[in-house]
């Protein structure tokens, strides 16, 4: 006679949760979905109308703004029996997706602490940027991570990221709105090209543009902050707009935290016959998914030059008041 | 009874890796004694002291010994041992690439910190080959000679980089825990302490006022004394301020050398980022009080009372105080608190030498002892992992104690669950004494945090419900434990 089967084991584990998700980790027990399952990771949602996405990562997974990591890595297959149909839910100081049950470890900040670089660095990692984003133009890698056609779409979102980035420059809200329109949920994939150029240039604004002169001169960039944040969630996929979200708040996956900080703190020392740091860090951001690397980094960089061109006027204007203040 | 000897040639793990595992396998029903250890000469000693026969065993070698009532008994040991080391050979496996040799040969693989837990004696060259290869060092290992330290640290300041320890027990580096850490949130405070468990408190403190922390820099005990001259505890100061994510500093250290803490002052003085020194010693304000000053620096919520749990007892008749500590700071600041309330006690730390207490010398008066000091652990898991020697004086001391003052740290590689150890030894004691007709209260200092896997509420609801009085203060516990001892006034 078959016994019937009993409750299964939950498997226990402490993970790296994000303090971002303290909020749902710490509050009432609540049902959640999973919106996809893959090997490095599964990505779940609450049900509210403004829903909360959340990942649960695997070790060797890109670090992802809202997460638990777990401390096994995809070869060990941790989400082999999940699918979108499995258990989930949050609250009360765990997580549940199906047999796994998840606590923290330790918490992990995805908002990089950096001081605003001087005028000098900004143009030193515009530059370094600049010149990884044109050779990935000039070069066909054959593994297809960051590959760009030169006529392809990816060079005409480029364009229009470019238009954003000249619109904040001039404070023309009209154009930077419109360029927002022309690059939200624009291009294949759960994370479109333009939300990721997007993600990237408003999480490195967030750190590398100071408030020179008040909000006064900042219309363009309040204005398109309050467009994203307003838009995205009907422009997009929920994953994306959930990260954009993030980057607002200049929340950013690991690889591109880890490169802004090494553009803005310096390098470090580096051992002989280690490679530069900003190079290894720019390889790393990459290296994120598909082109979702590439995308981000085009961000990163066209916010360092917009950030490097003011700094040098402000610089100027500066220097020509303490001048004038000393004669 | 059966002695189980076995020699694994080439297999290491960290000491407290394996002080879990003895520990473990040490609870098995029917199990006297077990030890699991690299088999260097202290623990050769200690296995040869207690009858074992390690001839044969080298120091690159795991020493598994067992002393078993029965076959039966052996044979769930050593299953329980082969579970304790199991999940840690399979993440080890898991890469499936060759780890690497040496340090250096790491190094070259990218990360920035080295953890180095061999024995003392072969710590410096390990640690040397990781400063050499750009990577900051946490010394886990104790019984490091001062000179080694010196050279070590000079050699780091000259690099850029930083050794924490030797004998560093806690350090939580970009949110990352090292050694015996607590489960705290990411914040603006960063802590560089000379003193572990002094380190725990104030992040746990800081933790339950809402207040996160950067870093958590530990630099040895002995960083403040005058042979080190605080070159650690410099650097840290230096990396701290140039850390972005760090906006307030606080340098914790049990008694330090006068002219040591005066150039500290002097550095902190002229540094951007404000510091605090909560450097223990009489007249001195208790980590408690220097938590307080540093969550209203950072503009945090000061609490109106810190948590308690259970009722406080009232002082009625005075009485004999007795603290058993695992956290060498707790009683450090126990010990200054009850000097200042009740006059003389005797203790093992941070009193003069006529007042030392040497081991378990039978003494008249108050006393309070670290159990995690040398004497105690030589061989032997910290209390923080096995509380077996301070259970078994727990039964000794509360026949003639009026109060009973303990710790209970939780955290990462502390016990898994203390309170459910110390709890029945609590209500036997105190069954006992209203037996016999004698007063017996017992005060807990719990140091934790919410998320510590442990649960913090959980063990202070298992304390209380074996009649403890429990505190997240260590100073208000010491304060309640002195109020009874010194009797109404």
């Amino acid at each position: 006679m078959r016994t019937p089967a009993g409750p299964r084991r939950l498997r226990e584990h402490g993970a790296a949760v994000s303090v971002r998700c303290a909020a749902l980790l710490d509050g009432p027990a609540q049902d959640v979905d999973v919106l996809a399952v893959f090997p490095a990771a599964v990505y779940l949602a609450t049900r509210q109308p403004q829903a909360d996405v959340f990942a649960v990562l695997a070790a060797d997974a890109v670090v992802h703004p809202a997460a638990f990591v777990l401390a096994v890595r995809s070869t060990q297959e941790p989400f082999f029996e999940l699918d979108r149909t499995s258990v989930a839910a949050v609250g009360e100081g765990r997580l549940r997706v199906g047999d796994h049950q998840l606590k923290v470890g330790r918490w992990y900040d995805p908002i990089p602490h950096l001081r605003v670089p001087d005028p000098e660095r900004l143009a030193i990692g515009a530059r370094a940027l600049r010149a990884a984003c044109d050779h990935s133009l000039a070069v066909v890698r054959p593994e297809g991570h960051g590959q760009v056609e030169p006529q392809g779409p990816h060079t005409r979102l480029r364009i229009r990221l470019k238009g954003l980035a000249d619109a904040l420059a001039d404070d023309d809200v009209r154009g930077a709105v419109a360029a927002v329109d022309a690059l939200l949920g624009a291009g294949p994939g759960l994370t479109p090209t333009g939300d990721d150029m997007l993600a990237g240039l408003l999480a490195t604004l967030h750190h590398v543009r100071p408030a020179l002169h008040g909000v006064a001169d900042r219309c363009a960039e309040v204005a398109v902050r309050e467009h994203v944040r307003t838009c995205s969630r009907s422009r997009t996929t929920l994953l994306s707009a959930t990260l954009l979200e993030h980057a607002l708040d200049g929340a950013v996956a690991a690889p591109v935290a880890r490169l802004l900080r090494t553009l803005t703190t310096g390098p470090r020392p580096v051992a002989p016959g280690i490679t530069d740091p900003v190079q290894l860090a720019i390889d790393a951001v990459i290296g994120i998914g598909a082109t979702s690397g590439q995308d981000l980094l085009d961000g990163v960089a066209i916010a360092f030059e917009l950030a490097a061109a003011e700094g040098m006027v402000t610089t100027g204007a500066r220097s020509t008041v303490d001048d004038e203040g000393a004669s | 009874m059966i002695d189980h000897v076995e020699v694994r040639a080439g297999h290491y793990a960290d000491s407290v890796t394996l002080m879990q595992v003895s520990s473990e396998v040490g609870r098995v029903d029917g199990v006297s004694a077990a030890i699991v250890a690299m088999a260097t000469e202290l623990n050769r000693d200690l296995l040869v002291g207690m009858g074992f026969d390690v001839s044969g065993a080298g120091a690159d070698d795991l020493v598994v010994a067992i002393r078993a009532e029965d076959d039966a008994v052996l044979a769930g040991a050593l299953g329980t041992l082969a579970a304790a080391l199991a999940p840690r050979r399979a993440v080890a496996d898991d890469a499936g690439e060759a780890p690497p040799r040496t340090v250096a040969e790491a190094a070259t693989a990218g990360g920035d910190l080295a953890l180095i837990s061999v024995p003392g004696e072969h710590a410096f060259l390990e640690a040397m080959d990781a400063i050499e290869g750009g990577l900051d060092v946490m010394l886990f290992s104790d019984n490091v000679p001062v000179a080694h330290e010196i050279v070590l640290k000079d050699r780091a300041a000259a690099l850029g980089r930083l050794v924490m320890g030797p004998d560093a027990g806690t350090a939580i580096v970009s949110g990352v825990g090292l050694g015996f850490a607590n489960i705290v949130r990411p914040g603006p405070v960063g802590v560089v302490a000379a003193s572990g468990t002094g380190a725990q408190l104030l992040t746990c403190l800081l933790d339950a006022a809402g207040v996160g922390v950067s870093h958590v820099l530990g630099v040895g005990g002995r960083d403040l004394s005058t042979a080190i001259a605080g070159r650690a505890t410099l650097r840290a100061l230096e990396m701290l301020e140039a850390d972005a994510g760090t906006e307030h500093i606080v340098v914790l250290s049990k008694p330090p050398a006068a002219e040591v803490a005066a150039r500290i002052e002097a550095v902190a003085r002229s540094m951007a980022t404000p510091v605090t020194l909560a450097l223990l010693g009489d007249g001195q304000p208790d980590i408690t009080q220097r938590a307080e000053e540093v969550i209203a620096a950072v503009r945090g919520a000061v609490p109106d009372r810190w948590p308690t749990w259970g009722e406080r007892p009232e002082p009625s008749a005075p009485g004999r105080l007795v603290g058993l500590f695992s956290g060498g700071t707790l009683c450090a600041e126990a010990t200054l608190i009850a000097r200042a309330e009740l006059g003389t006690v005797r203790a093992n730390v941070v009193v003069e030498d006529r007042l030392r207490l040497h081991g378990f010398e039978q003494v008249d008066g108050h006393v309070l002892i670290d159990l995690g000091e040398d004497e105690f652990t030589r061989g032997r898991p910290h209390p923080m992992i096995d509380q077996r020697l301070r259970i078994d004086r727990i039964a000794v001391e509360s026949a003639r104690a009026r109060i009973l003052l303990l710790d209970v740290v939780l955290g990462h590689a502390a016990h898994p669950d203390p309170a459910s150890e110390l709890a029945p030894v609590l209500e036997e004691v105190r069954r006992r004494a209203a037996e016999e007709g004698r007063m017996l209260d017992v005060v807990v200092s719990l140091c934790g945090t919410a998320s510590d896997p442990q649960g913090l509420e959980r063990q202070a609801v298992r304390l209380v419900g074996a009649g403890a009085f429990v505190t997240l203060s260590n100073a208000e516990a010491a304060r309640a434990a002195v109020a009874i001892a010194g009797g109404a006034s």
